[in-house]
């Protein structure tokens, strides 16, 4: 069964300017356990796309569904929103408690779960992120990885299939941005929950399954890493850069240095110039 | 010519309770006309407290802190904190977020007003910040700095602390949170402002690869200390400390270091992309002939 089915949405919102379209005639879907990257400027609908999936917004046109569910289907809302989390940019803004379990305990307690369950899934959350010797620790004084990794154990102790980070490592250091993908890679391998991950930091990209790449409201492309960014022209007409390590091997390129193609990573540049310089 | 200099300041958060943390801790440091600085450190290392103390946020309270000609450090009489206000722009955080007016021109006009400055001389000065910051005065004044996209946004709170005319120009963080197109308008404008405007600039930033390309010293912050204080072309040799610090190195240091340890030698300082390519067309080109 497909975890998202998106087709044709379309939504607009008003604006003092007049009505803004943010999704025109948007069709997307994703597998069950895909790690899909959403990679577009600010303002070309990524978020709008997010708010879709969990029944925040609801498009005007087209339909959006969640394993085989309508979000337009109020009734069905509750079970829409317990398969699908999400993780957004600033985690100061999703802190609720002042202690970590009590965080984290929030959603099962609003699912009416027993309390012997909510202290398991509190548990289990907190160990898949590598917390759990904070679980009485308060998390105001954390680092922000610390936080965004708390704030995912709130949501996975909701027990979603799918989750969506729209943006949350925008406002972490290098070591925090790490954190928190490692965590969610890991919750896609281990756990087969389907990721999607929304980003402007282009190596953030580069090991997920596939990338979409939306520009002024549309999905324009949809495809593998190694695929997208073949595509130098499609990356610069939607305001995107290519990974660093691609840059550097296509420069050497044009200075007529030959290279394989593909080289996305930093390990692929290094071993494919060590062959090439030995 | 010095800027600024401080000496043996050390800052102490909380002090007497128990979350007492020493934020930094007996530094000194020295800013010279014509600085391009850049500051690295992990977060909590002591980064923004240090910045806080350049246009007296934070008052220094072991040390000494002297910026131009205004002692910090002195009680009376006290020290002229409009004026090194002035003189030393900081740019926070998020700066758009501190974006009020409901003009443009308003918002970037707010600080030269505060100056007492005649109208025609603060209007003078909000057409040149915005044509500082890339921004058409006649296009751009009347439009609400909200409905502009974030890297607008920020170019505006920029030309707001730009109007100031400050002869040094803090920046902290400045690319958070844009996508690649606003990152690359904000380097430019940095880069540019080093050149014509500001000739001291100092930037607090977590992306190594992009602070390399424009700053030519790096400080570096680790435990409220200063670990390193040096120009860009000797910092990478620390590769080692730096990685125990959990700070990232270059990439292209990472990937030159790689072939070092694989019998490749390339020749030259290399930090930059650039660099590194120009290195390997080199080799290529000497192998070539050999």
């Amino acid at each position: 069964m497909k975890a998202i089915q998106i087709t044709n949405a379309t939504l607009e919102y008003k604006t003092q300017n007049g009505i803004v379209r943010a999704l025109d005639n948007v069709s997307f879907n994703v597998e069950e356990g895909e790690f899909i990257a959403l990679l577009g400027h600010n303002g070309s609908g990524k978020s709008t796309l997010a708010k879709i999936l969990n029944g925040l917004l609801i498009p005007r046109l087209g339909d959006v569904e969640i394993f085989g569910v309508n979000t337009k289907d109020t009734a069905k809302i509750f079970e829409i929103r317990s398969n699908i989390g999400m993780v957004f940019q600033n985690p100061d803004n999703q802190m609720i408690a002042s202690i970590v379990e009590d965080d984290i305990a929030f959603g099962p307690e609003n699912l009416g779960i027993p309390r012997e369950e909510i202290i398991e899934r509190v548990n289990w959350a907190l160990e898949k992120v590598g917390m759990s010797e904070h679980k009485k620790s308060t998390p105001f004084k954390m680092s922000g990885g610390q936080k965004q990794r708390i704030a995912i154990a709130g949501i996975l102790a909701i027990k979603p299939r799918i989750i969506v980070f729209d943006e949350s490592t925008a406002m972490l250091d290098p070591q925090g941005r790490n954190e928190v993908l490692q965590v969610a890679k890991q919750l896609n391998k281990e756990d087969n929950i389907t990721i999607i991950w929304i980003t402007h930091y282009m190596d953030e990209a580069v090991d997920s399954d596939r990338i979409a790449i939306m520009t002024d409201s549309r999905i324009v492309a949809i495809d593998t890493p190694k695929e997208i960014f073949k595509r130098t022209d499609l990356i610069e007409q939607a305001g995107l850069d290519l990974p660093l390590p691609l840059a550097i091997a296509n420069q050497l390129k044009a200075n007529g240095i030959e290279l394989q193609d593909n080289i996305l990573t930093e390990q692929q540049l290094k071993e494919e110039l060590c062959k090439i310089l030995k | 010519m010095q800027n600024i200099e401080i000496k043996n300041l050390t800052h102490t958060y909380s002090k007497k309770t128990p979350y007492e943390k020493v934020a930094i801790n007996n530094i000194s440091v020295t800013i010279n006309e014509g600085d391009f600085l850049g500051i690295i450190g992990h977060t909590g290392s002591g980064k923004s407290t240090f910045i806080q103390h350049l246009n007296g946020l934070i008052k220094p309270q072991e040390g000494e802190v002297r910026i131009f000609d205004i002692n910090l450090t002195q009680k009376k009489p006290k020290p002229d904190l409009r004026k090194l206000r002035q003189e030393v722009g900081m740019v926070f955080q998020y700066p758009e977020y501190q974006l009020f007016a409901d003009t443009v021109e308003k918002d970037i006009a707010f600080g030269p007003k505060n100056l007492k400055l005649s109208q025609d001389e603060i209007k003078n000065r909000v057409r040149k910040a915005m044509e500082a910051v890339g921004l058409d005065y006649d296009k751009y004044k009347d439009r609400s700095p909200f409905d502009l996209s974030g890297g607008q946004k920020r170019r505006v709170a920029i030309a707001g602390v730009l109007a100031m005319m400050p002869k040094v120009l803090i920046l902290d963080e400045p690319t958070a949170g844009l996508d690649p197109i606003g990152k690359r308008q904000i380097l430019n404008l940095i880069k540019s402002l080093k050149e014509s405007i500001t000739p001291t600039i100092v930037v607090i930033s977590h992306d190594i690869n992009e602070i390399t390309q424009y700053c030519t010293r790096l400080i570096v912050f680790n435990k409220a200390e200063i670990a390193f204080d040096l120009p860009i072309t000797e910092l990478f040799t620390h590769q080692k400390e730096l990685m125990q610090m959990g700070l990232d190195v270059p990439l292209a240091v990472k990937v030159n270091d790689y072939l070092k340890e694989n019998g490749i030698t390339l020749e030259g300082d290399i930090i930059t992309p650039q660099e590194l390519v120009n290195a390997i067309k080199k080799y290529k080109s000497m192998e070539g002939a050999l």
